[in-house]
């Protein structure tokens, strides 16, 4: 058992919702999307957001449209499907219970 | 100066120099290398690699013209190595990381320096990926492999036992690492020669190293210089070893390769048709006419042939695993070795039950002995000959020399296994005396089987037929059954042998120590001291310069001996 699998582990969970998070309220392209993960502090590099984008588009969550770009190839703005909308909406339920439980962990460990 | 490619990516042209497209090409490959089709590789690639053409373009609006090496490696920096792919990516088995990183510390992950290595590719392959594995290695178009398995199905299916080999030995390219090192860059001679050059470089380098750690200077530059000429030879040395390893890596292969060829054309040739022929003869047996002879049921028979085949068969596969080991480095699967030993002891212990339950079969042998006592014959000399049924049919010469060792025909085996011997004997009449033997399991059964064969003599007025050969019903089988005919002479009798006796005869002992073969065509006579031809010793005599009358001689043996001794003195 590594220390970083675990972060990793974690990490990962939360990045899907803040991703979720991000798209619900206005449409986003990846490079949005990643300055805003690393403003946050959750992601370092851009490469990994890539497959995460296509793994949530492929489960049906995410759907996007090409928009031309100025300064390089037409770029994928992403947004949530009414499914993607529900299931934010369910992780949304499950990070209050996480968040409930690892406080009280937390605090219990005090 | 460089060389500038020019490259596609996202829908957009750009300039790049020659290490940084290397660097870009290497880097995109291992990302490539860690997604699986399934899961929406080539859109998540191409989402990458838009979002590189974007970045490149905003490098390219500060009015560069090329892409160097450094602008890839901020990209990099800015996307993430491809260690960072993984780490984000824990549906991966653990296994795959593993083995990255191993291939990560020594082969500096991607690199320039990847060495080629033989994997299937299954993803470009149809099957198995062996010729799409073996096309990257020699940087052919794998079609051609292809059609050259195709063709060698042809050859009684030689292709399909050749790509499953191939298939077990070769592993699959699973890891990124492993899918450059098989697409790394073709094996030739001039990447040899490269391949050594860097080795050297290394070593050199290696030793400057130790150097440094030196403790007096002016040593230190003897022992670099003598040093250096050690490393020079010992990598020379090094890469010859490797060349002959590939040549007989290659060797082995061949010969491997073309043994097993020519035992699965003998398995896929029908038994049947298998045919031994028999010295100038215009019969052929098959294998199974035989095997029916001299194996107690078809389960020994083929129990036997599997075995034997196994025993053959595995040391050349293993050869051949050695061969691939030694020319392409592929490691066959970790119990290939375990697994190949046990089936051939496996093929030792078929080989040896079908073996033990034969060899039971010939455990005791017998023989029945019969004696004809020749005292109504009319002459002192007695005339051997062949028994013939054709001649005695129709009357044609008997051709001696077309001797058969067996023959079969209609459930009938005719063996030429009949030896004559003369001997001595006390009794006033020349006696026959005809053993036959044989092996059987117990000594009942060879009894029996001695006493079924068949067995033609005849006499007839002063001459002694004996046939060349018997016969023997196959349901009895070929168990080693022979005939012995023992002619016992009296003091003084004469016996003819005729030429076509030459290899019936077997050892008679005779007073001038002549060998069977040459012991034909000639008069014997009986006497105290043994056979003698009288024909021998006239000759002997006269170079004795004796002129002895040959009736003498033939009497009065005494005195001959007497005369020898005169000789002598």
């Amino acid at each position: 058992m590594k220390i970083e699998n675990t972060k990793a582990q974690m990490r990962k969970g939360v990045l899907e919702y803040c991703i979720l998070l991000f798209i619900k309220d206005n449409e986003l392209y990846p490079s949005e999307i990643i300055s805003k993960l690393k403003e946050s502090k959750l992601m370092v590099v851009e490469g990994t957001l890539y497959p995460l984008l296509t793994r949530l588009k492929n489960a049906g969550i995410l759907t996007y449209r090409w928009e031309e770009s100025t300064s390089g190839p037409p770029r994928k703005y992403y947004s949530l499907t009414p499914i993607g909308e529900t299931f934010t909406n369910e992780l949304s339920g499950t990070w209050k219970a996480l968040e409930q439980a690892v406080t009280f962990a937390q605090k219990q460990s005090k | 100066m460089k060389k500038t490619l020019t490259i596609n990516l996202g829908g957009l042209v750009f300039n790049i120099d020659d290490d940084a497209f290397v660097v870009l090409k290497n880097y995109l490959d291992t990302i490539k290398g860690y997604f699986d089709t399934s899961e929406g590789r080539d859109e998540i690639m191409t989402d990458i690699e838009s979002r590189i053409a974007e970045m490149l373009t905003e490098k390219m609006n500060g009015g560069k013209e090329v892409i160097n090496s450094n602008d890839i490696s901020e990209i990099i920096s800015v996307m993430g190595q491809p260690e960072d792919y993984i780490a984000d990516d824990l549906d991966e088995e653990p296994k795959r990381q593993q083995s990255y990183s191993q291939q990560s510390n020594t082969n500096n992950s991607y690199s320039q320096q990847s060495s080629k290595r033989l994997f299937r590719d299954t993803e470009a392959g149809n099957i198995g990926g062996v010729c799409a594995g073996i096309g990257h290695y020699f940087g052919i178009d794998p079609i051609w492999f292809r059609m050259a398995f195709v063709l060698s199905v042809l050859f009684l299916g030689t292709g399909v036992f050749l790509y499953i080999i191939l298939w077990i030995i070769m592993p699959e390219a699973r890891t990124s690492a492993e899918k450059l090192s098989m697409r790394g860059e073709p094996v030739n001679f001039e990447n040899i020669g490269k391949t050594v050059e860097e080795e050297m470089k290394n070593v050199k380098k290696k030793f400057s190293n130790y150097d440094s750690e030196g403790v007096n200077q002016t040593t230190e530059t003897i022992k670099s210089g003598v040093h250096q000429v050690g490393n020079f030879l010992l990598s020379l040395f090094k890469f010859a070893f490797q060349a002959i390893g590939k040549i007989l890596g290659f060797l082995f292969l061949i010969f491997g390769g073309l043994i097993l060829f020519a035992l699965v054309i003998g398995i896929f040739t029908p038994v049947d048709q298998i045919f031994f022929e028999a010295g100038g003869s215009e019969y052929g047996y098959s294998l199974i006419e035989i095997s029916n002879l001299f194996f107690p049921s078809g389960l020994d028979f083929w129990l036997t042939i599997a075995g034997v085949i196994l025993l053959i068969a595995i040391p050349l596969i293993a050869l051949i695993f050695a061969g691939a080991t030694m020319l392409f480095g592929v490691k066959p699967p970790k119990y290939t070795g375990i697994a190949l030993a046990g089936v051939w002891i496996l093929g030792i212990i078929i080989t040896a039950i079908g073996g033990i339950r034969t060899s039971v079969e010939f455990k005791k042998d017998s023989s029945i002995s019969e004696v004809v006592t020749l005292n109504e014959f009319p002459s002192d000399t007695i005339y051997l000959d062949i028994y013939n049924e054709k001649e005695l049919n129709s009357g044609n010469k008997y051709r001696h020399n077309e001797r058969e060792p067996f023959m079969i025909k209609d459930g009938i085996l005719t063996i030429e296994d009949v030896e004559v011997n003369v001997l001595e004997t006390n009794s006033d009449y020349p006696q026959l005396e005809i053993i036959k033997e044989s092996n059987g399991r117990n000594y009942e059964e060879a009894d029996e089987r001695a006493e079924n064969i068949d067995f033609i003599t005849n006499i007839d007025s002063n001459t002694i037929y004996i046939s060349p050969n018997f016969k023997v019903s196959s349901k009895d089988k070929w168990r080693n059954q022979s005939v012995q005919v023992n002619l016992y002479l009296p003091n003084g009798k004469t016996v003819f042998l005729p030429k076509s006796y030459k290899h019936i005869i077997y050892d008679i002992k005779n007073y001038h120590d002549t060998y069977d073969r040459n012991m034909v065509n000639m008069f014997w006579t009986m006497t105290d001291s043994g056979l003698i031809s009288p024909e021998i010793m006239k000759r002997e005599n006269s170079e004795f310069e004796v002129d002895q009358e040959f009736e003498k001689v033939e009497i009065n043996i005494k005195a001959d001996n007497e005369e020898h001794s005169i000789v002598i003195q």
